[in-house]
């Protein structure tokens, strides 16, 4: 019964636009536990960070308002993610995300 | 086997006290060759403490000469030195701080052309350079050649360093390829806290000491970055990666590149 309740909140973190309508069907306690579930402790630059879930890494270089993010190096978990991976790359609970910057000065 | 002379024991006595350098440790400092390019904001501070810790040979590439602005941080350069070629103001120093380094300078710019010929004579290579088509370019050199290097960037209240050798994370691990020119300010456009060269490139210096006495660990596969303004260093943790177009498994990239610099960069040397 449970997992059967708890479809929709699956379908609610792959789908969120689907989300209003499945929820509609859903009962309540499964609508708490779901509250409970989409919020994510993540960490950005070793900065522990409580975010709302589905996040993929394109929204959340928005939400940090990273300046020129073209310019930005981003590494996922300590695996560089690829610029074209971005927006397919859905973050989860502990992850740890870090964003390289190119620093250029020195001699002049 | 060097022999010490009573002033060199006396000069290095704080060295050879430490019982991770002692007298071998100090004798590997005084055979190292230290290539620096830019003799400016980095590499100022790193070769005054090459110097004074006895590096053997230092070899300095600028193309540049002093100017009034470059005194707030070049601390190798004096007033008196405004229009003198700063591998020659940087040279002076060098000999006055300790006449047993031997010093050779290239008063030019390091580009495709010379960048392998002057990098194979020394091993290792400190980049306190100001731009990112250098920068590029003395990572993809030393990958090419086999040889470690140090790679330094500051900007604002920021800084950024990492130790590359043969194997571990390379520049274009962490970064593809240079930003368009123009895109991310430089020293000269953005400015820069003076105090900050000093920082970072006293990193540097040691990072080139602990390579030749064997000390330590390297910042082999980290990114330190620190933020002046806070006081916090941070060592992120970066893997060399396998797709990596200088040293992943299939380089594509089988020639040095001598990429577009800023309009903006240029007129100031």
């Amino acid at each position: 019964m449970f997992v059967a309740f708890c479809i929709p909140l699956i379908w609610y973190a792959i789908y969120p636009s689907f989300g209003i309508v499945t929820s509609l069907f859903s009962p309540y306690l499964c609508t708490q536990i779901q509250t409970q579930i989409d919020m994510a402790k993540i960490y950005v630059n070793g900065d522990a960070q409580e975010v709302n879930l589905p996040l993929n890494v394109s929204e959340l270089i928005q939400q940090q308002n990273v300046q020129q993010p073209e310019m930005v190096s981003v590494q996922v978990n300590e695996e560089f993610a690829e610029r074209e991976d971005w927006e397919s790359i859905q973050l989860k609970e502990g992850d740890k995300v870090d964003f390289l910057y190119f620093m250029g000065g020195g001699a002049l | 086997m060097i022999e010490f002379t009573e002033d060199q024991i006396q000069r290095y006595s704080r060295h050879i006290l430490l019982q991770d350098v002692g007298v071998e440790g100090q004798e590997r400092i005084m055979n190292a060759r230290v290539l620096v390019v830019g003799a400016g904001g980095l590499g100022a501070p790193v070769s005054l403490y090459l110097a004074a810790a006895g590096i053997g040979t230092i070899g300095i590439v600028d193309a540049d000469v002093v100017d009034l602005s470059n005194l707030q941080r070049q601390v190798i350069h004096f007033t008196k030195d405004v229009g003198v070629p700063k591998v020659k103001s940087a040279e002076e120093k060098i000999k006055a701080i300790n006449p047993d380094v031997k010093v050779d300078t290239y008063y030019e710019f390091l580009d495709s052309s010379n960048a392998l010929d002057i990098i194979k004579e020394y091993d290792f290579i400190v980049d306190g350079t100001d731009n990112f088509p250098v920068k590029f370019l003395i990572n993809d050199a030393c990958v090419m050649a086999g040889k470690p290097f140090s790679h330094g960037g500051i900007l604002r209240f920021n800084g950024q360093t990492f130790t590359h050798l043969p194997g571990t994370a390379c520049y274009r691990c962490m970064f593809k390829e240079p930003p368009p020119a123009g895109a991310v300010p430089t020293c000269s456009q953005a400015g820069v806290l003076g105090a900050i060269a000093g920082m970072l490139g006293t990193i540097q210096a040691a990072e080139t000491l602990k390579y030749f006495t064997g000390i330590g660990e390297l910042l082999t596969n980290r990114l330190l970055t620190f933020d002046a303004k806070t006081m916090q260093f941070r060592t992120v943790p970066v893997r060399h990666r396998d797709s990596c177009a200088i040293c992943g498994t299939n380089p594509t990239i089988d020639h040095l590149i001598d990429y577009e610099q800023a309009a903006c960069d240029l007129k100031n040397h």
